[in-house]
């Protein structure tokens, strides 16, 4: 079958179904309760945070992806009970830690500053369940399935057609976007 | 209470019932498909099948809140997640009480878990026909492998299975449509395998995904996003597939919200009559006949109803004079990970998702191999492959613009392999009801006991040794062995529970999956599986169905039924 017809097929598709974006447009306009619940300024502190791990390079970064709002909706409803106040209270004590160091917050720290702070948090918290630890990896999931990271970051294939068992890449191939 | 009638009845629409649905309709009889959940229609049903990584409200994954208390059980499958939750019967709605912990997965909606399986087809060796004979584990197979052979033919045809002829013995070469390629590292890891374990393979998986269009079907285009229904109809299922046959003789009629109560006996006649439903939504009693009645619900569903269908012939469950109904429960056992790292081919890549990996069939007590420490055998399944860096990127250091271009680039080849066992039937393996704890339908619960036994516990210790020492041969790096110590039920190939035999007093079906003793009803889904064999096992389950329905049709034009 050519892949014409395929994407031809696959328009068709999408107007069979177009009932589940619709739900899912409705799912996304209603603001997440975990959103709500956190201080603005909390969610721009996660958002500087994030950004200091992933920033704007020739593609835009973690804040430009509102990984933030992803951070504080999955520690909220995906997170067990109890680990959830961990995280809150890892980046209260973060905080904490960088006022100490720095005099003033992470928000208004410059890029050294941040770097400084971060290398220090990287040698303190080795621990998978540490905060920092806990921070990059929900800033990578974040990150990487949202529409900036998927479509701009890594090569985002939704319909890729057909299997290439093997083929020569570089240094700078990017590699594609995990769907699951 | 309403009465209808039907040449046959089929209960279940999954992968067995969706078969006999085709079979019998395309043998002109009108026939009721009766299946407990929703309606699921192909295409417009797979109501993710299209979604983006980011437009689910959790990136994929379900609230901790929901999982606790719908999902419980059925999060534990490798498929749950945001996009195909809506697959899975709720815990919450579906009790069951467990002695020792077993996993039951389900699909309660038109189609069953044949939306959801992973589709993997290898037919079984001749001599797992005629391994309970050998060793005295469980009764012998009433039939052997030439007895399905061409049944295996018939629905592989139908199907479409991709997979490359092996000429192995273990795995009998079926009718493929081209195989789904290796990756350089999986093909690496074979030619180590081939060098340094004589009696040891690797060959390509075999599975129920198209690489080329039949029927009007679209071959793959390799999403991996299989388990939220393909919109493309590119892998099997009843769905997309049987079911749609079934609808174009025009002699079926599906019906859903569908609960089989019992399967009604008449003592007189020494027939079934037909089977007493109740309506999932209204609660309401209907009563529908029908010359053959087929039951192919599911292993435990089924085995329910035969439990729950008494009478003053039958007190112990309808065709159970043996008293092995509910018994011999087996599943397989996935519990031996390997796990290891490759780090050679750094400027090789693929390009799509494979739904399918690779496959190392069964080597022990096969041929010149001789084990002491276990009976039978298992296989392996796996693959290699590169994922995104990010996937390991908390555990590394590093944060900022280099990190972030690292993050973005193929990671590491990496995969291995994890192991199928065999797992061995044993009368203790058992389910019975639960009299006192109904359902909403006021249905008794089922109450499973079940847990692994000597020989597959030796057989984990087995695979996870020769899993690494594979991956060792091949030059892989960082080889991590782990016994999962997951409990039976999640291999999802629950069987054995109303099985096939050649005397009366020790199965419940005979060569054609008919009860022996009321010889107008046929079971042909996992239930009737005298042994488990090392394969995943749908492809058998359709081939029996097949063969049995053929039979079936046979004899009422006969008028033997």
């Amino acid at each position: 079958m050519q892949r014409r017809e395929v994407l031809k097929k696959t328009a068709l598709f999408i107007g069979s179904i177009a009932i589940a974006p619709e739900l899912l447009a409705k799912a996304l306009a209603a603001p997440s309760p975990a959103l709500s619940r956190l201080p603005a300024d909390r969610l721009a502190l996660l958002a500087e945070m994030a950004d200091t791990i992933l920033p704007d390079t020739d593609t835009p970064g973690a804040k430009a992806a509102k990984v933030q709002d992803y951070i504080a909706v999955v520690v909220e409803a995906c997170f067990p009970p109890d680990k959830r106040p961990l995280f809150w209270n890892g980046l209260e004590a973060a905080e904490k830690q960088c006022v100490a160091m720095n005099g003033k917050s992470f928000a208004d720290c410059s890029t050294a500053e941040r770097t400084a702070f971060f290398q220090k948090l990287e040698a303190e918290q080795r621990d998978g369940d540490a905060f920092w630890r806990q921070l990059k990896a929900l800033t990578l999931n974040g990150y990487f399935t949202s529409e900036i990271g998927a479509t701009q970051a890594l090569n985002y294939d939704p319909i890729p057609g057909g299997w290439v068992p093997d083929m020569k890449i570089d240094d700078n191939t990017k590699a594609w976007t995990p769907v699951f | 209470m309403k009465k209808r009638k039907y040449d046959a009845i089929v209960v279940g629409s999954g992968i067995s019932g969706g078969w006999a649905a085709k079979e019998l309709c395309e043998k002109g009889l009108r026939t009721l498909v009766l299946e407990r959940g929703r309606p699921l229609e192909h295409i417009s049903g797979y109501t993710t099948a299209l979604t983006n990584p980011w437009e689910f409200p959790h990136r994929n994954q379900v609230p901790y809140d929901e999982v606790k208390k719908d999902y419980p059980i059925q999060s534990i499958c490798y498929a749950f997640n945001e996009g195909t939750k809506h697959l899975w019967a709720k815990d919450s709605e579906h009790p069951y009480t467990q002695v020792k912990p077993f996993e039951w997965i389900k699909g309660y909606h038109v189609g069953g878990k044949s939306l959801m399986w992973a589709r993997q087809t290898y037919r079984w060796a001749d001599f797992d026909f005629e391994s309970n004979l050998h060793d005295g584990h469980g009764v012998d197979w009433p039939i052997r492998y030439e007895d399905i052979a061409p049944w295996y033919s018939y629905v592989e045809r139908f199907a479409g299975i991709s997979g490359n002829r092996d000429g192995l013995r273990q795995i009998p070469d079926g009718e493929f449509l081209p195989p789904i390629e290796m990756t350089i590292a999986e093909k690496h890891l074979r030619d180590a395998i081939q060098k340094n374990f004589p009696g040891r393979t690797l060959v390509h998986g075999r599975s129920a995904n198209l690489t080329q269009s039949i029927n009007g079907r679209t071959p793959c285009q390799f999403r991996h996003l299989c388990h939220r229904g393909c919109p493309f109809g590119a892998y099997f299922s009843s769905n997309g597939v049987t079911l749609p046959a079934a609808a174009k003789t025009k002699k079926m009629t599906l019906r859903p919200f569908s609960i089989v109560e019992s399967v009604i006996f008449d003592e007189k006649k020494n027939r079934a009559t037909g089977v007493r439903v109740i309506d999932a939504n209204t609660k309401e009693v209907i009563e529908f006949q029908a010359k053959i009645i087929f039951l192919n619900a599911g292993t435990l569903p089924t085995t329910q109803i035969l439990l729950h269908s008494t009478s003053n012939r039958f007190p112990n469950g309808l065709g159970n004079d043996s008293g092995v109904l509910g018994h011999y429960l087996m599943d397989h056992c996935y519990r031996a990970h390997v796990s290891g790292d490759y780090e050679g081919f750094t400027d090789h890549y693929h390009k799509g998702r494979r739904p399918v990996g690779f496959y190392v069939p069964r080597f022990r007590n096969f041929g010149a191999d001789k084990q002491t420490a276990f009976v039978r055998g298992y296989a392996f399944g796996g693959s290699v492959e590169r994922g995104p860096a990010f996937y390991g990127g908390a555990g590394q250091d590093g944060f900022g613009a280099d990190f972030k271009k690292a993050m973005t680039r193929p990671g590491a080849w990496s995969g291995g392999l994890f192991g199928m066992g065999e797992c061995l039937p044993h009368f203790d393996n058992k389910v019975t009801l639960n009299k006192d704890k109904r359902d909403q339908w006021g249905l008794p619960t089922l109450n499973i006991d079940c847990q692994w036994h000597e020989n597959e516990e030796a057989m984990v210790k087995d695979m996870l040794a020769t899993g690494a020492e594979m991956l060792e041969a091949a030059g892989f790096k960082n080889i991590r062995p782990y016994d999962t110590h997951e409990p039976p039920g999640r291999g999802i190939h629950e069987m054995g529970t109303a099985r096939m035999g050649r005397d009366p007093k020790t199965s419940m079906l005979n060569a054609h999956n008919q009860l022996h003793a009321v010889p107008n009803v046929f079971v042909t889904d996992g239930s009737c599986m005298a042994s488990a064999a090392a394969q995943n096992p749908s492809v058998t389950y359709m081939a029996l169905t097949a063969r049995a329905v053929d039979f079936a049709v046979n004899e009422l034009k006969k008028r033997n039924l």
